[in-house]
């Protein structure tokens, strides 16, 4: 093939039209010139060696121009060919040299004038030319056996005619066209099969050819596109030599990458001059870049991180990917760089963050603990562990909630953790079981966690210990709500404060005395309703107590709107907390009738003591003692004495004549017992002269009746004294004198006397008072007590109410059981469950009825019948009374208007008409009165019972206090109606003799 | 009766709950939870629950938020208090509310209740 190749350029450039032309074309035209130039050179050498020949030969005579003419026409014919051939007509060309030279051949043949045998051999040329023929013809075969068919013919037409002239016979004849025939059609055969064959094989060879052309150019074109591939490409890649580890290829993208100025800059340079010095875990890049080139040598690639480093001094990361190829036996290297700079910034940064979170997690103070959707633990922080006291490797990969929480609550943490796939955000409290199995409450807010991509890929709870609060709140509600309930039924006013005194509660008690609503009185409202007067004490009270942790205490007036005055006593006390005053708290209780009391009395006081400081009277009084503990002014002057030198000491050592102690002693004896007593009594002054008093001695009873001392109203006797021994001097002279005097005497002893007597009223009427006062403070104690009573109740009540439902429950449950399987131990126990049955039943009386003192009753006060409400309790005693007992009547027909809680009434009065029946233990009668008065409504209930003893009386009102029979009575009754009546803001008293009957008189307010 | 109801009833006092299944067991098919919040859990779990008697005074919701709860998810049933406490505002307000059909007091009357419960029945 190579030859071929270096042929084919040699095709003289005569024949340059054939460059074109396929390969087979070129050689048979190059055969053509070739034979054209060899057969005209052949035909002039002929042309010559005939001249010669003839003019040498004597058989021919001079030149025979036929041949020679013959002979030169032929060398034109070949030059035409020559011609033709040049000018590209290849086909032309040969077949007219063909035909030529065959023609030439017979020409001759005809026209020698020679031997048989010189003319017929000459057909061996004919022949000779035959087997060209394959080099001649480029396309049709079968013209070699048109050529064939013609010189057959030719040849038979020939020995026909010639046989003669030769003399051959016809069988040689036919014989030599027979055998010349089959040469001629033989080397026909074998030059059109020669030419079959060339030309099968050219066509295969050519179609080879072209094939290995195709590939060849497809080859060229994919060798270009890879290197446009590599030059253009984004991604920088280098090919580095093995040995000298050089760059020995590189494109655009890494010289960009690598800071160089062009390719040609980069070309010979090694990966030290791009690495920084040292890599990131710190060995040396070139010890590092060995390390990477010897593994990609061994496995072919290796894939790596490396830091790089501009001219410029920019570091760069880069993920390489170097491989090792082998080209024409030599080993090469190549890579290609990823820039992951970003990439590594990023997951810096991430690293750094989640570095944050975790000790942000881990030094939390709260509990953190991630699940997965399959509620798997994939994390929990420090505080978890310690707090529920499993380590992490103990709780990381379980399932979270079986072995953290109850069974109960699994369900609905499971339920959680769904939602929370569905991206929901919640918050619950749990209680966890921790390793020791300790309960703990968490406050739970659990939040899904979603990977970056915004699927949620599980559930992060951040959970707060609450069990304290839990507690802690407990216990605040419990003490609110008591707070609540006391305030509600409290009989005292209740308010509180923040520290600078602005009011944030106020109870209703408080509402009804201020005579505020409640919206009027939070705030500094309630200073509206305190009287004016008053205003500037609570204001400066306040300012000496702010600030202070001790009670204060003051009293004032509020005004109401419908202008009657409130006294109130008010007690504040700090709320403190955390050692801060908070606020105050405090109560205000009504003591409007204390007030007027003690107004009362202070008048009342102040009038006997103008009276007895503008007496004429010499008035003193002592003590058991004979401690002085008042005198008047008049004895000042008398004797001379300051009161507050003489008050507080020993009357008669001080006073008196000591010669007369006897006189005294008497005195107090008389005294002593409860008489007033007169005696007259020599006192000493101050400056020593002696002065005689007739003394009026009577006892003080305070309000318990005990004597407490006595008062004396002296009346000066001195001058009398003198005048009973001037009379007796001159007695029988002077009688008129006498009777005058005595006459004064008896006048002023009278005046003494009408003195005295009036103040012994005003000492009773003074003592009525203070009995008032007294009755109303026992009333207010009496109530305090049921209040505070009844918050008691209503706590223990429910207690006491749960205890029972487990006795009542056993004990139902122990019967049944009886009746079903062990019926003939029935009889016996019969007796122990009834007994266990009454005492649940009677508790449950005694705690139903306990519970009417916290009963805060909204029920609707109406306008009620009094005397329906008594026939009706007496329709439900009705059997207690039949035949034994007669009730009297005597009803009011005043109209009135009564409103008050009917059911409790009825209550009340139920009560106390069932005790009188009670008390009557045969036949009696029991009296019922109603009267309308000023003061109100009067029931008067009298019964002919046993009564009650004057040790009891004081009692009766008292929860729990009874004389029945342990079990007939709870002891409530008397004390619930108590409250019932205090509630509608009557009285109750109570009258009782042994043995006679009671008198129970009720008085309710009445509405007009 | 084919088959005896199912009752289901909430207190926080194991005592109680044990002393009213034996007690009701013959005529009702008992029910017990221990908190209004497994009480719900029940409720959830047993569609064929036709009554309800639950305490009043429990830790964490009382009877009363129980039973509001409830209500709104089981509309049907019908609900009973069974408490120490005497009448008060709010069982008297749940009372009004219809929330609540009947309350019964501690210690419990058997008869009481069953005659309440057949009632509905």
């Amino acid at each position: 093939m190579g030859a071929e190749k270096e042929n084919k350029g040699k095709l003289p450039k005569i024949l340059s039209y054939y460059d074109k032309s396929d390969f087979t074309t070129q050689q048979k035209a190059r055969f053509i010139f070739d034979l054209c130039i060899a057969a005209s050179v052949g035909v002039i050498i002929l042309i010559f060696s005939s001249i010669y020949v003839q003019l040498n030969n004597v058989e021919y005579d001079g030149i025979f121009s036929p041949v020679i003419l013959y002979e030169v026409a032929l060398l034109i014919f070949f030059g035409l060919c020559l011609f033709i051939l040049i000018k590209g007509k290849y086909g032309i060309a040969s077949h007219l040299f063909m035909t030529v030279a065959m023609a030439g051949v017979w020409c001759v043949m005809w026209v020698d004038g020679g031997n048989v045998i010189t003319r017929l051999d000459t057909i061996v040329l004919i022949i000779a030319l035959l087997n060209l023929t394959p080099l001649f013809i480029t396309k049709y075969k079968i013209t070699i056996l048109f050529y064939i068919l013609v010189n057959v013919l030719l040849l038979i037409v020939f020995v026909q005619i010639a046989k003669d002239q030769m003399s051959l016979s016809d069988a040689s004849a036919v014989d030599y066209i027979v055998d010349t025939s089959i040469a001629m059609i033989f080397s026909g055969i074998v030059g059109y099969n020669i030419f079959r064959i060339n030309k099968q094989s050219l066509k295969k060879v050519e179609s080879d050819n072209h094939q290995l052309i195709k590939t060849q150019e497809a080859l060229q074109q994919s060798e270009s596109i890879r290197r446009r591939v590599f030059e253009s490409s984004e991604i920088p890649i280098v090919v580095m030599d093995s040995v000298s580890f050089e760059y020995i290829d590189i494109n655009a993208a890494a010289v960009k990458a690598y800071g160089f100025l062009s390719i040609e800059a980069s070309l010979g340079k090694t990966p030290l001059d791009v690495s920084a010095p040292t890599q990131y875990d710190g060995t040396s890049s070139s010890e590092k870049a060995i390390n990477y080139i010897e593994k990609a040598l061994k496995e072919g690639s290796v894939v790596f991180e490396w830091l790089h480093l501009c001219p410029d001094g920019k570091l760069w990361d880069a993920e390489v990917h170097l491989l090792s190829f082998k080209s024409n036996d030599k080993s090469l290297l190549q890579f290609s760089l990823i820039d992951i700079t970003e990439r590594k910034k990023t997951e810096k940064a991430l690293k750094e963050s989640e570095e944050k979170y975790r000790s942000l997690m881990e030094n939390m103070n709260d509990i953190v603990m991630m699940v997965d959707n399959d509620d798997k633990v994939l994390y929990v922080n420090k505080r978890f562990c310690e707090k529920l006291g499993y380590s992490e490797s103990e709780i990381i990969g379980e399932i979270g909630y079986k072995k953290l929480l109850n069974p109960i609550d699994q369900e609905v943490i499971i339920r959680m953790n769904r939602d929370r796939t569905r991206d929901v955000v919640s918050q619950y409290e749990i209680t966890f079981i921790a390793k020791n199995g300790k309960k703990i409450d968490f406050l739970v807010s659990g939040a899904p966690a979603k990977s970056s991509d915004g699927t949620v890929i599980g559930s992060i709870g951040n959970m707060i210990d609450i069990t304290e609060r839990n507690k802690t709140e407990k216990a605040l509600k419990e003490s609110q709500q008591l707070f609540q309930t006391l305030a509600q039924v409290s009989p005292v006013g209740i308010f509180r404060t923040r520290a600078d005194g602005y009011t944030t509660y106020v109870n209703p008690k408080w509402m009804e005395l201020a005579g505020l609503t409640f919206e009027d009185a939070i705030g500094n409202g309630w200073l509206t309703a305190v009287h004016p007067e008053d205003k500037e004490k609570l204001q400066n009270n306040w300012e000496s107590h702010s600030g202070k942790e001790e009670r204060s205490i003051a009293e004032y007036r509020f005004i109401k709107p419908d202008r009657s005055i409130v006294w109130v006593l008010g007690y504040a006390v700090p709320e403190i907390v955390d050692d801060k005053i908070q606020g105050y708290i405090g109560t205000i209780t009504d003591i409007t009738e204390r007030k007027l009391a003690e107004k009362e009395l202070k008048e009342s006081e102040e009038k006997y003591r103008t009276l007895m400081e503008s007496m004429n009277e010499v008035i003193m009084m002592v003590d058991n003692q004979d401690r002085i503990r008042y005198v008047n002014k008049r004895f000042t002057e008398k004797l001379g004495y300051l009161s507050e030198e003489i008050i507080g000491e020993i009357g008669f050592k001080f006073l008196f004549d000591q010669n007369e102690l006897d006189v005294i002693n008497n005195a107090s004896q008389s005294r002593g017992e409860d008489l007033v007593s007169q005696y007259e009594l020599s006192f000493a002054a101050k400056d020593g002269h002696k002065i005689s008093f007739l003394v009026s001695a009577a006892p003080i009873a305070n309000s318990d009746g005990i004597s407490s001392g006595f008062i004396l109203a002296m009346a000066d006797i001195t001058e009398k004294k003198i005048i009973e021994k001037e009379l007796e001097k001159h007695r029988n002279h002077l009688e008129f004198l006498v009777k005058e005097r005595t006459e004064e005497l008896a006048t002023s002893n009278e005046e003494l006397l009408s003195t005295n007597e009036e103040l012994h009223n005003q000492r009773e009427e003074l003592e009525a008072v203070l009995k008032n006062l007294k009755n109303t403070q026992n009333q207010l104690v009496q109530s305090e007590k049921m209040a505070s009573l009844g918050v008691l109740a209503a706590g223990v009540a429910h207690e006491i109410n749960n205890p029972l439902n487990f006795i009542q429950g056993g004990i139902l449950g122990i019967e049944q059981y009886l009746n079903e399987n062990l019926k003939e131990h029935k009889e016996e126990l019969e007796p122990m469950i009834n007994g266990i049955q009454v005492g649940v039943k009677r508790a449950a009386d005694i705690v139903s009825g306990l519970n009417h003192y916290s009963r805060k009753d909204d029920t609707k006060i109406i306008n009620c019948d009094i005397h329906s409400i008594i026939e009706n309790c007496l329709v439900i005693l009705g059997n207690q009374i039949k035949g034994r007992i007669i009730v009297e009547k005597d009803y009011t027909s005043d109209y009135q208007v009564l409103n008050a809680n009917e059911g409790k009434l009825h209550q009340a009065i139920l009560s106390i008409l069932s005790n009188a029946v009670q008390a009557i233990s045969k036949e009696g009668i029991i009296d019922i009165k109603t009267e309308v008065s000023k003061k109100g409504l009067t029931i008067i209930i009298l019964d002919s019972g046993c009564g009650i003893s004057k040790e009891n009386i004081d009692k009766i009102f008292d929860p729990f206090f009874t004389t029945k029979e342990a079990g007939e009575g709870t002891g409530l009754g008397l004390s619930i109606t108590y409250n019932i009546i205090e509630e509608h803001n009557g009285t109750i008293e109570v009258d009782s003799e042994i043995g006679k009957g009671t008198k129970v008189k009720i008085i309710l307010p009445l509405n007009t | 009766m084919s088959e005896n109801a199912t009752i289901l009833y909430v207190d926080d006092e194991e005592l109680n709950l044990t002393l009213f299944q034996l007690n009701f067991k013959k005529r009702f098919n008992v029910l017990l939870a221990e908190s209004g919040l497994e009480g719900l859990e029940m409720l959830k779990r047993n569609n064929n629950i036709v009554v309800v008697i639950s305490d009043m005074k429990m830790p964490g919701m009382n009877g009363i938020e129980f039973i509001k709860l409830a209500r709104k998810e089981f509309p049907k049933i019908r609900f009973f208090l069974l408490t120490g406490y005497e009448i008060n505002e709010e069982i008297a307000d749940a009372l009004n509310d219809r929330l609540i059909h009947k309350y019964f007091r501690k210690p419990f009357n058997k008869s009481e209740i069953e005659e309440a419960i057949l009632e509905f029945l």
